[in-house]
């Protein structure tokens, strides 16, 4: 019986025992707090909200009701859309008084007040999920989907969220598998490293050389995606097909990383440094300052293509604010820009009927419904103002389509029987607007890429466009070092003893050794004779095994089993995308941070599971191509 | 034809009897050694090495070097060859201890190596005997003497410098610790030396194994230590215990693998540390965070 190597393997567990609990306690911050969100709004409304907010809390349910109505009504007098603060508070106060777990139907109330709170609804889904609430799940599931479509900062939230959990799963994929392949070519390289510089020594020197190698972009303060290049051009010509397949999809998923970069860069200029609170979520959260096109990153004629949008918001602004003169003014003002979007207005009549100008309102509303006829929001507001001039024919004849249409705009839940005259509709900034803009926006996309937070991260020290060129060029040198090592005598490492062979023109044949392919197991005999195969297949075993543990998912690679090890990197790098992309939200709002710490845990759980499937399953397939090799006994 | 080898030198001779295509004897006497070479139309066919001491270049003595019979075997069939009169070749293929290819190889060696001693001769005296010679059974085409000749002459020209290569006095080879090759890359004749190393550490042994004259023989002895793949000790070193080198070797493996574990256990954490720099930091979360501002 061979005697393994164990204790390395042992330092290492070891290791991320002790540094295991410091790294999982510092992923999850102190939630921050929230505070004065209904300070801009009018006085009756910022009283019914607070009313609304204190009456939450079990056993106020029919209090809680009643106040959610009066604060609607008090809402539409103001063509008030949704108060998102409203459900942030409720469910700080279920948080701070402890019944969070049975905050859901609370929550549910409010989002008549709230309908555009994407979090809320997506807490409510979650709830639902768990607790098996199938007719609610369908009902709040439509309320998520309703608020992602006419809530602006949702869908470009949902957008930023994909494209940030992608680029950290390349991230991670691009350093699972740079690690792996160098930690595959290692035992070979060293033996190269030691010929070619003639080292003395006998080994010692190699070791310290190849670990200096692997060391040097981590010390160079290099970024991630220049340190996994490195490992990978070096590890080339050591490489199976399917594993420089493996180092091509990495260096390609390295380039889509610095396309994302850069679109994420452009979602940022395109909102400004106020993503939630700015211009762009007027219609969910009041702004904290009065929205204005200024304060966006850039500049004069490269803001134009929003500068409109932001016009909208503003004059949104003013009327929510009680300040319908000065909205009719903007709005008027977009209508005279040209274009007139039904949706400006319909807003510009809602402004004019709140000054009493029923007649130049009605002119607005039948305009707008020229311009969009099955608006539901314009048919209503203008069945309101044929009812208040007293049209009842006409009235009667908008109401069935008013009332079908108003009840079908999901998320809002309007219920034309319980609303009263003066409840006006106002039309929210129009999301396919805001994706227009955004690709109007977009110019020099690598120009962008080299200004966003992924690329001064990960590319360093590298401009954006040397980095594509860098990325092309360490594929071409891979390449070349590949085709040189056919040429050149070079080290193969045998994947099934890892004793090293010295060859030339090389094939993946020659993966095995004679011995090997001879299934020639190591073993002592009666000569005296010490057992140098025997050590050599224990030693590489035992190597084996601590790749695996430390980079899960190794073992396939020396089972060669490339493309399973391909798959299951990339099922392991989406889950740790998704921890990375997860944990950087614990702080951004208690409702986000509640559904975060969810993903978190679900991330952590899933990662760690794969991380033990990878390194078991992976040492397995090992041990079962040794034992079909012979080199090692059937029962180990 | 007879004469002193200063007044004409053997590549003068040798290349004498084959331009002019003679059958004969040519008899080189010096450095206490009688060789006799047999010309057949200026070919060489057959040598007679000097049998009066125990030569290394005798037939059986190169067999035994080469492992193909002991030393008690040998005396035995040279008793045998006495009785019968025979050729020790023909014995060794009857008794099957070797084939007649392998016979015919080392003859051939055989050839080569008593024309190199006979070029080495300085001082000394050839004599020529003209008359018809017939090839033996086993020289299946005869050597030409002038391409023999080029070879023995860059031999005398290229030997000083490998030869410096080399320890002075003796030495042994072994094949470097941890080194596996694939030896069908390798050149014929470094092959066959990389194939007899296993054989024995002695190099005068390994060639007669490899079947190559001492020159062939350590030309590629340098070539493979040029590619790092043998070491060659001088031969005070030689361990007593046969077994002693690979101890030592395991031994000293060991302990670069307790290194090597050392070594990337530190650097497991260090790349441990960085992953969680570049992926998990504050810093990191907040490039991939970002999108929370939305909500």
């Amino acid at each position: 019986m061979r005697k393994e190597n164990p204790i390395g393997l042992r330092l290492l567990v070891l290791t991320i025992v002790l540094t295991l609990p410091v790294c999982i306690g510092s992923l999850f911050p102190e939630p921050c707090e929230a505070g004065g969100p209904f300070a801009s709004y009018a006085e009756s409304v910022r009283a019914r909200a607070e009313k609304v907010v204190a009456a939450a809390g079990p056993g106020k349910e029919e209090e809680l009701g009643k106040q959610v109505r009066l604060l609607r009504k008090e809402m539409h007098a103001y063509g008030i859309l949704s108060l998102n603060s409203v459900a942030d508070l409720v469910y700080e106060k279920a948080v701070g008084e402890g019944w969070k777990r049975d905050g859901a139907p609370f929550l549910r109330a409010v989002a008549d007040v709230a309908p555009l709170s994407v979090p809320m609804w997506a807490w409510l889904v979650k709830e639902d999920l768990l607790g098996g609430r199938m007719q609610d799940l369908v009902r709040d599931f439509d309320g998520m989907v309703g608020a992602v479509r006419r809530f602006g900062p949702a869908l470009l939230g949902y957008a930023s969220w994909l494209i940030s959990f992608l680029a950290a799963a390349v991230c991670w994929f691009a350093v699972w598998a740079s690690i792996a392949l160098f930690l595959r070519a290692r035992p070979s390289l060293e033996s190269d490293i030691g010929r070619f510089f003639r080292f003395p020594g006998g080994g010692y020197l190699s070791v310290l050389a190849a670990a200096a190698l692997f060391l040097l972009p981590l010390f160079a303060g290099f970024g991630l995606a220049i340190a996994a290049c490195i490992w990978l051009a070096l590890s080339a010509a050591y490489l199976r097909r399917a594993e420089i397949l493996m180092m091509t999809s990495v260096i390609l998923l390295l380039a889509a990383l610095l396309a994302g970069g850069s679109v994420l860069h452009s979602l940022k200029r395109l909102t400004g440094e106020v993503q939630r609170g700015g211009w762009l979520g007027t219609e969910g959260y009041f702004p904290e300052e009065w929205p204005d096109a200024s304060y966006l990153p850039m500049k004069g004629e490269e803001r134009a293509p929003i500068s409109r949008l932001v016009r909208f918001s503003r004059g949104r602004a003013a009327m929510m604010a009680g300040k319908a003169a000065e909205a009719e003014k903007i709005w008027t003002e977009l209508v005279s820009g040209g274009g007139s979007p039904a949706g400006v207005l319909n807003n510009r009549g809602i402004a004019r009927a709140q000054q009493g100008r029923l007649e130049e309102a009605l002119a607005d509303f039948e305009e707008a419904l020229r311009k969009a006829p099955g608006d539901g929001a314009t048919l209503w507001n203008a069945y309101q103002a044929y009812l208040r001039l007293f049209n009842l024919e006409r009235s009667r004849a908008l109401q069935p389509e008013a009332w079908e249409k108003v009840q079908a705009m999901a998320p809002y839940n309007l219920r034309p029987a319980e609303m009263e005259q003066g409840e006006w509709i106002a039309s929210p900034l129009n999301v396919g607007d805001i994706w227009k803009s955004f690709f109007a926006l977009r110019g020099d996309w690598i120009r962008e890429a080299g200004e966003s937070d992924i690329f001064r991260l990960y590319f360093r020290p590298l401009s954006a466009t040397v980095s594509l060129v860098f990325l092309a060029l360490v594929w071409l040198i891979a390449g070349a070092w590949k085709v040189l090592s056919m040429k050149v005598w070079v080290n193969r490492t045998c994947r099934g003893c890892g004793v090293r062979t010295l060859i030339v023109g090389s094939r993946e044949a020659h993966e095995f050794c004679n011995q090997c392919r001879s299934r020639i197991a190591g073993a002592s005999n009666d000569t005296g004779e010490p057992d140098r195969r025997g050590q050599g297949i224990a030693m590489h075993t035992a190597y084996v095994r601590a790749c695996s543990v430390l980079v899960p998912g190794s073992g396939w690679l020396w089972s060669g089993k490339e493309i399973r090890t391909m798959v299951y990197g990339i099922l392991l790098s989406l889950s740790l995308g998704l921890l990375s992309s997860s944990i950087g939200a614990l702080d951004g709002g208690t409702i986000v941070a509640d559904l975060e710490r969810t993903v978190t845990f679900l991330a952590i759980g899933l990662a760690a599971v794969l991380w033990l499937a990878g390194s078991v399953a992976g040492l397995r397939s090992f041990r079962k191509m040794q034992r079909e090799l012979g080199i090692l006994p059937a029962g180990r | 034809m007879k004469g002193k080898i200063t007044d004409f030198g053997i590549p003068e001779i040798f290349q004498l009897v084959a331009t002019q295509g003679k059958s004969g004897a040519l008899t080189i006497q010096g450095d206490e050694r009688k060789t006799v070479f047999l010309f057949t139309d200026g070919m060489i066919v057959d040598v007679q090495p000097d049998r009066r001491q125990a030569r290394a270049d005798l037939l059986g003595n190169m067999m035994v070097d080469a492992g193909y019979l002991t030393e008690e075997e040998l005396r035995r069939l040279l008793a045998m060859q006495e009785k019968e009169g025979k050729k020790l070749g023909e014995l060794l293929v009857e008794q099957g201890k070797i084939t007649r290819e392998i016979l015919s190889r080392y003859l051939y060696l055989q050839v080569k190596e008593s024309l190199y001693h006979a070029l080495m001769i300085k001082e000394g005296e050839y004599q020529f005997e003209l008359f018809a010679v017939r090839p033996p059974s086993w020289m299946s085409t005869p050597m030409r003497a002038d391409v023999l000749m080029m070879e023995g002459v860059q031999f005398l020209d290229e030997y000083p410098r490998i030869r410096a290569r080399f320890p002075s006095g003796k030495f042994l080879v072994f094949p470097k610790k941890g080194i596996r090759i694939d030896s069908k890359v390798l050149p014929s004749e470094e092959r066959a030396v990389w194939k007899a190393v296993e054989y024995s550490s002695d190099p005068y042994k390994m060639f007669r194994k490899a079947c190559l004259t001492w020159f062939e023989g350590i030309k590629a002895l340098w070539a493979l230590t040029d590619r790092g793949l043998v070491e060659v000790v001088a031969e005070a070193e030689e361990r007593e215990d046969p077994w002693r080198a690979a101890r030592a070797d395991l031994k000293h493996r060991r302990r670069v693998a307790w290194v090597r574990a050392a070594v990337w256990a530190v650097a497991a954490m260090v790349a441990g540390l960085w992953a969680y720099m570049v992926l998990l930091s504050p810093r990191a979360i907040g490039a991939f965070g970002g999108w929370a501002g939305f909500f």
